[in-house]
């Protein structure tokens, strides 16, 4: 199975995390629309996503940039590089 | 090399401290201070581990001094003693770490027959295996079967070490 | 007739130690290291099986598992390849896939209605008329199978486990035992696997009257012997290549899971069988399966013998039928004599006669060979009209290779057909995988031994990190060893592609016709290369048939995806140890000493009820009574339980729960309820306030760990100083419940619970038997009640404590079943059940959990603003009569309206409290606002009349608890 070569912790197999999908910072004050295809849509095709993954046994955290076509890791990325600000959403008078 | 033998290490407390302070609380316990992340530091009495940029888990014998921390919280660890011949054989069954890699002093945190656990490879001693109390009775049953298994024997009691 | 030849120079057999066993009722006798095949020809028994589909009768073919002719089945155990599978003492086997016995098939006239059965003939007969299908699909089941299985059987585990190696070698031949030993030698930690009992390979039984080959064979094999470098796993298989070099290796005690740094394949070619008619006779085999025969076990394949040469190792064969003593009485070459080398000299000089640009036409016997027609050749097909018949028992087909490349396509590298040496060879080879050996087109024992060091050299270069301009190419050979077009057509037919499912020629070229020109495509409508040997003799064939006809290049048709099982692996071994863990609570002991029945909530076990299983109902009946009426105690150490501190302990809370967290008051608790960023509810629980900036979380069991990842997800993403701790394991936790419970509680505590000191949502921090504690009025059940948070290794003995000084009051313990009748009572939610993947908290009745205004944001917010409008069906009461005592509606029941489905069941128990059956259920918007009766269809399809009510069912007031609030499950 594939194995994730991590700081601090080396490499593990990926049996160890959870996957948590792209890192994604969600919309402020959206409309409906925006909204939408920021909880429904996902980007599929094939490239670098920048993606989170959770190390179970230690509760680390870390965030890689993956080639989805060739599975291959291509970065790993400083967690205070996909940091944002709190979103906000005033419901529309 | 002696032979294959398993005990449980009922003696020891353990504790997780966080937040600013932490490691000021262990070093006026006198408790050994890790400085890498995810590595740990022993004394006759403690290991002390270092697993976050100030969040340490603690494991105390009967001599020690609990620390002292607003944020310090006592853990229900259950921990098993591993050591002798064909440990690692053990090992091998039941976790996906190259054992062989593993050298006294080291801190490890990994999933071992599906359970989350730390261990530490004790400097003139055995491999101690730790994890939540809950999974005590499947984690005993588990190596229990596997030593004799191989070949070893078990302790069910008390601090063999 | 004696088969057993006179001891051979590398024989694996050991003739101190024999062995007895039964096929078919009569008994053989085998040395220790016969295969089952060998010792069965040995003792003259030549037929060893009945074909699939017709029943033909079949021998020995390969001897190397790629094919299964050979295939039986015993009491304890069923297709066991008769090739591979050593003797052992006291077997009993039979013959798979015969109707009666393997002398007397009575499925043998299946062959002779061949005509009626062309390919896919499945898929066009049998369903017209439709009524006898059912007729037809049994007995095409009965036919169709192999071996039987027995549900008598006890299941067998063969414990994995896991390995590591910097190098793994596959494949102990000539190039791979060279690789290993060039490897070790530059300090690599090598592991070599061999699916024989022992390493050499071919350079054992095709080399092994080469006196130019004896010294290196000597000294490879000492040297791997010797080398602390290298381990060697004989009698294992590699059954896929997975990424990361994960390599399974299964072998007779299970399966060693390996982690290599890089992976040498050295895995060798397999032998590929000429097509013409009756090329599947017993006595028609493959060159190579002769040479094991002779070389391994000391067995004579046969007395005279015709050889069907494409390549220069047939000739090697010839001389080796000679040297066993069995007469050859003629060389068939496909091509000119002058193409071929020194062993071909050898033949010549013996007097053979050799038959040059010739093929055999067909193979004449009925139950065994007994004769070939041999006929001239054009590279194409055969002039029949010039046939010459040569009498024989023994065919032996030496017309080319495939390689042995499954794992090497499953590795993502990239293989491509080489025209020189007509065949297919690897062209890009992914990041940490080589190839050696003949595989990679390396035939003469010193391009192997070349190629294997050179594989080994450059293996270890990648290791260390260094670049590495690969010669893969660099000691390939630059003549063919195979032929390109070993394929006889005959207009009678029988000449097989696959040996396993009964393939002829001509159903490939049919499956073509009909349009199925792809080579998946023709794969799967043929079953070309489907069968138990998964293609390892047919798919070269297939291959080159599928070109023809279309008239495309090799490398334009293409291969078929080669999946990972290598060889069939054991369920025993895939299986291995089980491994479940089980997730007990401090009162587990206690729980089952004192009569509980336990169930599985996730990994842990808890208390369903108290009580014996014929009591079940009455058992919940009275746990729920006990509660309401005087006390009752129930364990829910399996709760979530998170301390969150920091500066922005409230901030982070405030974000991933819908109401707002940061404004609790000390000592104060307040529901909390999580929704995802589509507004569907995942989780509810509670939140405390301990002190101004530290906070305490319960979370459902089911959800805890995940409701700490969410938080601890949060941080980090909003950079957050907070700390979290999960404290689900290290804090066990009860729940006192009923009128009795402050009065009991009192007595036991140091907290003031006075109303006025620990109102209803209450929290607080004291001692109980000595011990810290945090108490925490919730109102789940309904009842007056305390949720006791106490250390893990305190819990059993407040648990025994409260039980003691409980049974004045009745103290009764209860289990889940209760509890859930009791929250039942109170109309509270269990997310989960309840709730369902899409539920958002308006469905639920819960939009007072969501406050809108309050908060600049929460994780679904914008969703749950949108939603607040579109409810499209909602959680209501229902009951049933009282004295109801017809059909019960269960859960996920479906609510019918004008004969469409208008809701379900979500939850439905009879409560002692109402006297009679009640229940919620999440039903269309419509008809849930009409308030009219619903109708529910029952399991026998009935339908039952719920009618709506309002919820809670039991005390609206609240009056047996002040406020109303879910506490978690």
């Amino acid at each position: 199975m594939k194995l994730l070569d991590c700081p601090v912790i080396g490499k593990r197999p990926i049996s160890e995390f959870d996957y948590l999908g792209e890192v994604r910072v969600p919309p402020s004050q959206a409309d409906e629309l925006v909204w939408a295809d920021y909880v429904f849509n996902r980007k599929g095709a094939p490239g670098v996503l920048r993606e989170r993954w959770y190390h179970r046994p230690t509760g680390r955290w870390f965030v890689f940039d993956r080639d989805t076509l060739t599975d291959e890791i291509v970065a790993v990325v400083d967690a205070a590089d996909v940091r944002y600000e709190e979103p906000r959403y005033e419901i529309p008078a | 090399m002696t032979a294959l033998h398993l005990s449980n290490r009922d003696d020891l407390r353990g504790y997780l401290l966080t937040g600013p302070g932490s490691a000021d609380a262990l070093s006026a316990a006198g408790l050994p201070l890790p400085q890498a992340q995810l590595s740990a530091a022993a004394s006759a009495e403690a290991l002390v581990a270092r697993t976050g940029s100030d969040e340490y888990m603690a494991f105390i014998g009967a001599g020690a001094q609990q620390p002292a921390h607003e944020w310090c919280f006592p853990r229900a660890d259950s921990v098993l003693a591993l050591k002798g011949e064909g440990w690692i054989a053990l090992m091998a069954q039941v976790c996906q770490y190259d054992f062989r890699r593993m050298q006294p002093g080291d801190w490890l945190m990994t999933s071992v027959a599906g359970v989350n656990c730390w261990l530490y490879h004790e400097i003139n001693g055995a491999l101690l295996i730790g994890f939540d109390s809950g999974y005590d009775h499947y984690m005993n049953e588990l190596f229990h079967t596997l030593v004799n298994e191989l070949g070893g024997h078990t302790l069910n009691e008390g601090d063999a070490r | 007739m004696k088969y057993r030849l006179d001891p051979q120079p590398l024989e694996w057999i050991d003739r101190s130690e024999s062995m007895s066993f039964d096929f078919e009722g009569q008994r053989f006798s085998g040395f220790k290291g016969d295969s089952l095949t060998s010792a069965l020809l040995a003792g003259g028994q030549k037929l060893l099986g009945r074909s699939f589909k017709y029943h033909r009768p079949r021998s020995a073919l390969s001897l190397a598992n790629h094919d299964v002719n050979a295939l039986f089945q015993s009491a304890e155990a069923t297709n066991i390849r008769g090739d591979v599978t050593p003797v052992s003492e006291g077997l009993k086997l039979r013959a798979c896939n015969v109707n009666g016995t393997l002398a007397n098939d009575k499925d043998t006239y299946i062959g002779l209605l061949s005509r009626f059965l062309p390919v896919g003939f499945y898929y066009k007969a049998f369903h017209k008329p439709k009524k006898f299908f059912p007729f037809w699909e049994r007995l095409i089941r009965e036919k169709a199978g192999l071996g039987e299985i027995s549900t008598q059987w006890s299941a067998i585990r063969q414990p994995k486990q896991y390995g590591f190696c910097d190098l793994l070698v596959i494949g102990a031949g000539a190039s791979g035992m060279q690789a290993a030993l060039t490897a070790a030698d530059a300090g690599a930690d090598v592991v070599l696997v061999d699916e024989n009992p022992q390493i050499g390979g071919s350079l054992d039984y095709q080399l092994v009257n080469e006196s130019d080959a004896a010294s290196a064979r000597r000294q490879l094999k000492q040297r791997i012997a010797e080398h602390p470098g290298i381990r060697v796993f004989t009698g294992h298989y590699a059954c896929g290549w997975y990424t990361d070099h994960y390599v399974p290796l299964v072998g007779p005690e299970g399966i060693i899971k390996m982690r290599a740094g890089g992976v040498i394949m050295a895995t060798g070619v397999m032998e590929q069988p000429a097509v013409f008619r009756n090329n599947d006779l017993p006595g028609v085999m493959l060159a190579s399966g002769a040479q094991r025969l002779i070389a391994r076990y000391a067995v004579k394949p046969g007395q005279r013998a015709v050889v069907l040469c494409g390549n220069d190792e047939g000739y090697r064969a010839a001389l080796d039928m000679i040297e066993a003593g069995i007469e050859v009485a003629a060389v068939v070459d496909l091509e000119w004599l002058d193409k071929r080398g020194h062993w071909a000299e050898q033949v010549k000089a013996k007097g053979i006669p050799v038959l040059e640009q010739s093929a055999i036409y067909e193979a004449k016997g009925k139950d065994a060979l007994k004769a070939v027609v041999v006929a001239p050749f054009d590279g194409r097909s055969c002039d029949s009209g010039q046939g010459k018949t040569i009498r024989c028992d023994l065919l032996l087909m030496s017309v080319g290779w495939a390689p042995a490349a499954q794992l090497l396509y499953q590795s993502g590298s990239k293989l491509g057909y080489d025209k020189k040496l007509q065949q297919i060879l690897p062209r890009e080879l992914s990041p940490g995988i080589h190839a050696c050996g003949r595989l990679n087109g390396a035939f003469t024992l010193e391009q192997r031994l070349a190629d294997g060091e050179r594989a080994a050299k450059e293996a270890v270069a990648q290791l260390r990190g260094k670049t590495v301009e690969t010669e893969l190419t660099r000691f390939r050979d630059d003549r063919a060893h195979s032929h390109d077009w070993p394929i006889i057509g005959h207009p009678k037919g029988k000449n097989f592609v696959d040996y396993d499912e009964d393939l002829q020629l001509k159903d490939l070229i049919n499956a073509a016709k009909e349009g199925f020109d792809n080579i998946e495509l023709m794969k799967r409508f043929s079953t070309n290369g489907m069968g138990p040997s998964q293609g390892k003799h047919a798919n070269m064939n297939g291959i080159r048939v599928l070109a023809e006809i279309t008239r495309k290049t090799i490398d334009e048709t293409g291969s078929t995806t080669a999946r990972p099982m290598f060889h069939p692996v054991p369920v025993s071994a895939l299986a291995g140890r089980r491994f479940r863990p089980e997730r007990l609570t401090p009162m587990q002991a206690w729980h089952t000493a004192n009569g509980a029945k336990m169930m599985e909530a996730g990994r842990w076990l808890r208390p369903e009820f108290y009580g014996a299983p014929a009591q079940r109902e009455q058992a919940i009946l009275q746990e729920v009574q006990a509660v309401r009426s005087g006390l009752g105690i129930i364990d829910v150490s399996t709760l979530g339980k998170i301390e969150v501190m920091g500066p922005d302990a409230g901030r982070l809370l405030d974000v991933v729960y819908t109401m707002k967290m940061s404004t609790i008051k000390q000592g104060m608790t307040r529901y909390a309820l999580m929704v995802d960023d589509s507004g569907v509810i995942v989780d509810d629980g509670i939140v405390g306030r301990v002190t101004d900036d530290r906070f305490y979380v319960s979370a459902t069991t089911s959800h805890a760990d995940a409701a700490f990842r969410t938080l601890s997800l949060k941080i980090q993403e909003l950079g957050l100083n907070v700390r979290l701790v999960n404290r689900t394991g290290s804090l066990a936790a009860l729940n006192l419940a009923g009128p009795a419970s402050r009065k009991l509680l009192s007595t036991l505590t140091d907290v003031d619970l006075s109303e006025e000191s620990f109102p209803y949502l209450g929290m607080r921090e004291g001692t109980l038997c000595g011990y810290p504690v945090r108490l925490i009025r919730v109102g789940f059940v309904g009842e007056l009640g305390y949720e006791i948070h106490m250390p893990a290794t305190a819990a059993l003995e407040i648990w025994e404590t409260l039980i003691k000084a409980g049974k004045p009051y009745g103290i009764r313990p209860f289990g889940v079943e209760a509890q859930r009748v009791l929250r039942l009572e109170k109309g509270h939610i269990i997310v989960g059940q309840d709730t369902d993947g899409l539920t958002n908290p308006f469905e639920a009745n819960m939009a007072w959990a969501v406050p809108l205004k309050s908060k600049p944001w929460f994780t679904g917010k914008p969703s749950l603003a949108l939603l607040q409008a579109r409810c499209q069906r909602r959680l209501i009461g229902f009951r049933l009569p009282k004295g109801y005592n017809g059909e019960l509606p269960k859960e996920c029941h479906l609510i019918i309206e004008n004969g469409e489905m208008a809701g379900r069941i979500t939850s439905i128990a009879y409560s002692p409290a109402l006297g009679r059956v009640i229940g919620l259920a999440m039903v269309d918007l419509p008809l849930a606002e009409s308030a009219s009766a619903l109708e529910v269809r029952v399991d026998s399809g009935a339908m039952v009349t719920l009618e709506p009510c309002p919820t809670p069912f039991y005390d609206a007031d609240g009056a047996r608890q002040t406020a109303d609030l879910t506490e978690v499950a």
